[in-house]
């Protein structure tokens, strides 16, 4: 990577429609999670002349059931949130992508063992392994929230990986690396890698998405410990402790998270198309 | 060109260009090209990657694919029908009746599901109103003039096939409807040296037997001397060269065509003669001015650089676009 | 055998799986190279000819390490390159190479041509700095014809055509100064006029390096040319069927199909393709691979077969020339 790589990749974006308007959301949320919590504060003190007060110019998205305002609470939460879905993120691409690799690329006993590992992690439930590591490992700590969210996703990735690592490793280039006496590892990062790297950053965004949507569900059921702030919680609480959803004026306490969840969604899915764009050496001119 | 033609021609092709239009710039793949194909004979073009040929030859079928475009010109078959201006259901009948293509890579053009008999049936039906048993009688027939036994053909699946039987019977196929032109894209490329003995052998006998007109396009200059009448060489989407097979091997005259010559291997001939042209293949979005021959010619002169060269006859029956031929 | 060989098959047999159609999918082995025997000296130049199919492509690569072979051997210098150990076997592995057929897929799509012919140099650290390693390049890439050295260096594969990619392929070839190089069909896919420019090229640097090059091609004006001053393999289905020096086996080839190769083949001269009359052969189409006739594997389309001999036993190489061999029973 160099100074022209990156020139090459902001100039791709600009010009990928989808992926500039990926690209402005995304930031958006990056700067609202960073900056956010500095310039806006967060008054958890209930206001009980606010409970449910509509969105107004004082409170853009109203309060919720204890007068706590809405949009301030959607800030704060959001770096929980992309915190620990990008952490899922990346450990789940990490894991996968190296799992696949190897399995893929060495073949014999080492593909054996691996893939067995794959397919066991594979046979269990996605969501109810989640829910269950969650509940047996109470934390707070978004690292260990991130891998209990990653623990059945990366399997998915490596199975997938592997199958192209097989078609890729009989190419022409590869045998001509094999040729000259290259090692098998050096082969696999330095050449299978770089072919797969489109394939991967479109997963790295998907399986944030999967991680975005597994969090709040591990939050919404109340799995994971009590956090006022998060989208999920937020919604946990509107949902049953106060039956935001059946009380017609308190509708926009559920809106809220779920608009932001969504658009976080949206951004990601729409900076994707760029990825591939980005890693694709004819538009490197 | 020159009057007192005894042939009539089955094909007349006039100033055909054929463009491909990408965002703001358009190649052309064909340059206007004229000629005249002789009812009855058997023709050559040759050309490398880029000449064209391939584009010229779907020209005449109307079949330039998108975002080609037939830019000029004008195409009649036989006389009368002007080509380019058939509507869909009259191209669709002249198309595989009248003038038939086998194309490049056909190896792979039968459906693997179906058995050969299968598939040369529905062609027939689809075409014409006869009875299955004419059309059986009318595959067997075609299928023993390829040289392949009809009955075990007929019953197997394409992949129980080897390239070469394939081969021919994609040619029988294209010969169902007794089409009076058969158009042939690298017809041996992908096959090996017997086998392309063979079916040239083939190709020579069905021309006799059945009295059809033949293109062959072929990159391998050597072919034409198994089975063509008249060879036309093709440069740039240009014809730079035409004259009768022998003529063209024994007294080349276009720089490009000697080049050729001089630069392929064979298994006849000094191989200290051999030598390449220099330079590169013409790059179609970067056109040289003038001559498209001239960064590689030997011969170029100034003239060479600013003015295009057009056909000129400069035998019986043999026409170079070149400035100097008459020094060469 | 000769000894002072570089390369040596001894025996060579590759068996592959054949991948077999329908519900049972049953997949039986076939000899793809079968009881091979061949020897390459220093700075020889070997040409294998043969239809696609015949098993040159295996061969070769079993020459140079990069398949392993079912039963047989391959020596370097004497010794199996199978039972190397880590120096020995990382010097073979240096020296010998391969060029691919296809210019398309041979050059890493991603990498820039500085990458894709430094891969080597950087591995082993043949030397100490990125300087050294960039002179390296651009003197590999001149000499491979690609000038401005400069300029091709920071190109990707795709923005090159197919006679520029190939002498990238080259120039990675030779970026190890190996003694030993499979060129596999590697103007096959090429222009025809820009052929002789590739051959030439990798002449002069068998003059200039002295390596060895076992060249495979299915055409035989190609092989004549570039194999001029050295030997000749005629292969079919999966064995050597005539080996001689070139010129000699071109101008009388022994082996009946030899014979029907050369008598096919298209030659440019009008006068004498109208008297050329190829060899009838008893049938036209080449057996299945996987299940070849018993005994000579030519037999059944073999002009000259004889009944009883032909079709027990296949026959071994006899030298029915000086240096010119041939596996037939005519002979």
């Amino acid at each position: 990577m160099n100074i022209n790589d990156v020139k090459n990749s902001l100039r791709i974006i600009v010009e990928n429609k989808r992926a500039l308007l990926g690209s402005i959301i995304l930031l958006s949320f990056i700067l609202m999670a960073l900056l956010g919590p500095l310039v806006v504060p967060l008054d958890l003190n209930p206001k009980f002349d606010q409970v449910y007060a509509p969105p107004s110019l004082e409170h853009p998205l109203g309060c919720d059931y204890i007068g706590v305002d809405i949009l301030s609470e959607i800030i704060w939460g959001s770096r929980d949130v992309l915190v620990i879905v990008f952490i899922a993120g990346v450990i789940t691409v990490v894991i996968g992508s190296i799992v696949g690799l190897i399995s893929g690329y060495f073949g014999g006993i080492v593909d054996l063992i691996l893939n067995t590992l794959v397919d066991i992690v594979l046979t269990i439930p996605g969501l109810p392994l989640v829910i269950v590591l969650a509940g047996l490992i109470q934390t707070r700590d978004p690292i260990s929230i991130g891998l209990i969210l990653s623990a059945n996703s990366w399997a998915w990735l490596a199975r997938a990986i592997r199958s192209q690592v097989l078609s890729i490793r009989e190419r022409d280039f590869i045998e001509a690396s094999r040729a000259m006496g290259i090692g098998k590892l050096n082969i696999v990062f330095g050449d299978v890698l770089p072919i797969l790297m489109p394939y991967i950053g479109i997963n790295f965004l998907f399986a944030v998405v999967q991680a975005l949507y597994a969090s709040v569900a591990l939050f919404f059921i109340g799995v994971l410990p009590f956090s006022t702030v998060h989208w999920g919680t937020m919604l946990n609480i509107a949902m049953q402790v106060s039956g935001a959803i059946f009380v017609p004026f308190a509708r926009h306490y559920v809106i809220a998270p779920i608009i932001f969840i969504v658009l976080l969604q949206v951004g990601l899915v729409l900076f994707s198309y760029g990825i591939e764009d980005i890693f694709n050496p004819r538009l490197k001119s | 060109m020159s009057q007192q033609r005894l042939f009539s021609n089955i094909y007349s092709v006039k100033n055909i260009t054929v463009e491909y239009v990408m965002r703001n710039m358009s190649v052309k793949a064909v340059n206007n090209v004229s000629i005249d194909i002789r009812n009855g004979e058997a023709l050559g073009i040759v050309g490398e990657s880029g000449s064209g040929k391939t584009t010229l030859a779907l020209s005449l079928l109307n079949l330039v694919p998108p975002p080609g475009k037939i830019t000029n010109g004008r195409i009649i078959f036989d006389g009368k029908i002007d080509v380019l201006t058939l509507r869909e259901e009259e191209l669709r009948k002249f198309r595989w009746k009248q003038v038939a293509m086998v194309f490049q890579g056909a190896l792979n053009s039968f459906n693997p599901v179906l058995r050969i008999g299968d598939q040369m049936l529905e062609t027939i039906m689809e075409h014409e109103n006869v009875d299955k048993e004419e059309a059986l009688e009318r595959i067997s027939k075609l299928l023993k003039l390829v040289r392949l036994e009809p009955n075990r053909t007929m019953k197997a699946f394409p992949h129980e096939l080897s390239g070469g039987m394939k081969q021919r019977a994609m040619i029988a196929t294209s010969l169902l409807l007794n089409p009076r032109v058969l158009i042939l894209d690298e017809p041996t490329t992908a096959l090996d040296v017997i086998s392309q003995k063979y079916i040239l052998n083939i190709l020579s006998d069905l021309k006799k037997k059945l009295e059809i007109t033949m293109i062959l396009l072929t990159h391998d200059l050597a072919i034409c001397t198994e089975l063509v009448d008249r060879v036309a060489v093709m440069y740039a989407g240009r014809i730079v060269e035409i004259a009768k097979m022998e003529d063209l091997f024994l007294k080349p005259k276009h720089p490009y065509t000697i080049g050729l010559m001089q630069a392929i291997p064979s298994v006849i001939g000094d191989v200290k003669e051999l030598k390449p042209i220099p330079g590169s293949p013409p790059d179609m979005f970067n056109m040289p001015s003038g001559c498209p021959f001239h960064p590689r010619c030997p011969y170029a002169i100034e003239r060479c650089k600013k003015e295009e060269p057009y056909l000129e006859e400069t035998s019986e029956d043999h026409l170079v676009a070149c400035h100097r031929w008459r020094e060469i | 055998m000769n000894y002072n060989a570089l390369i040596e098959a001894k025996n060579l047999t590759v068996k592959f799986k054949s991948s077999s159609f329908g519900l049972l999918g049953k997949s039986t082995l076939f000899n793809a190279v079968e009881n091979c025997n061949l020897s390459i000296g220093n700075g020889e130049v070997v040409s294998l000819v043969g239809e696609s199919g015949c098993g040159k492509t295996t061969l070769g690569k079993a020459l140079i390490g990069l398949i392993r072979p079912t039963s047989g051997k391959v020596l370097y210098g004497g010794r199996d390159i199978w039972k190397l150990n880590g120096k020995d076997y990382t010097e073979f592995r240096r020296n010998a190479q391969i060029i691919h057929q296809d210019p398309y897929a041979s050059l890493h799509p991603v990498k820039k041509v500085y990458d894709i012919v430094s891969a080597g140099m950087r591995y082993y650290k043949l030397y100490s700095s990125e300087n050294e390693i960039k002179s390296k390049v651009i003197e590999l890439l001149a000499i491979v014809g690609l000038n401005p050295p400069e300029y091709f260096m920071n190109k990707y594969p795709h923005q090159l055509s197919g006679g520029q990619r190939q002498r990238v392929a080259i120039a990675r070839a030779i970026s190890l100064n190996p003694r030993f190089i499979v060129a596999d069909e590697i103007v096959t896919m090429i222009d025809v006029s820009l052929r002789v420019g590739i051959l030439n090229l990798l002449l002069e640097l068998k003059k200039r390096l002295g390596s060895s090059f076992l060249f495979i091609t299915h055409d035989f004006g190609v092989a004549r040319y570039f194999a001029a001053e050295g030997k000749a393999a005629v292969m079919y289905l999966g064995n050597i069927v005539e080996i001689g020096p070139t010129n000699n086996l071109i101008a009388e080839p022994l082996h009946p199909y030899t014979k029907s190769l050369l008598s096919a083949v298209p030659v440019p001269d009008p006068t004498l393709a109208k008297t050329r009359k190829m060899i009838a052969l008893r049938s036209i189409d080449p057996p299945n691979p996987i299940s070849p006739p018993p005994g000579c594997k030519f037999s059944d389309r073999c002009p000259y077969f004889m009944e009883g001999k032909c079709d027990k036993k296949s026959p071994e190489l006899v030298e029915a020339r000086p240096g010119h061999f041939v596996a037939c029973y005519l002979y």
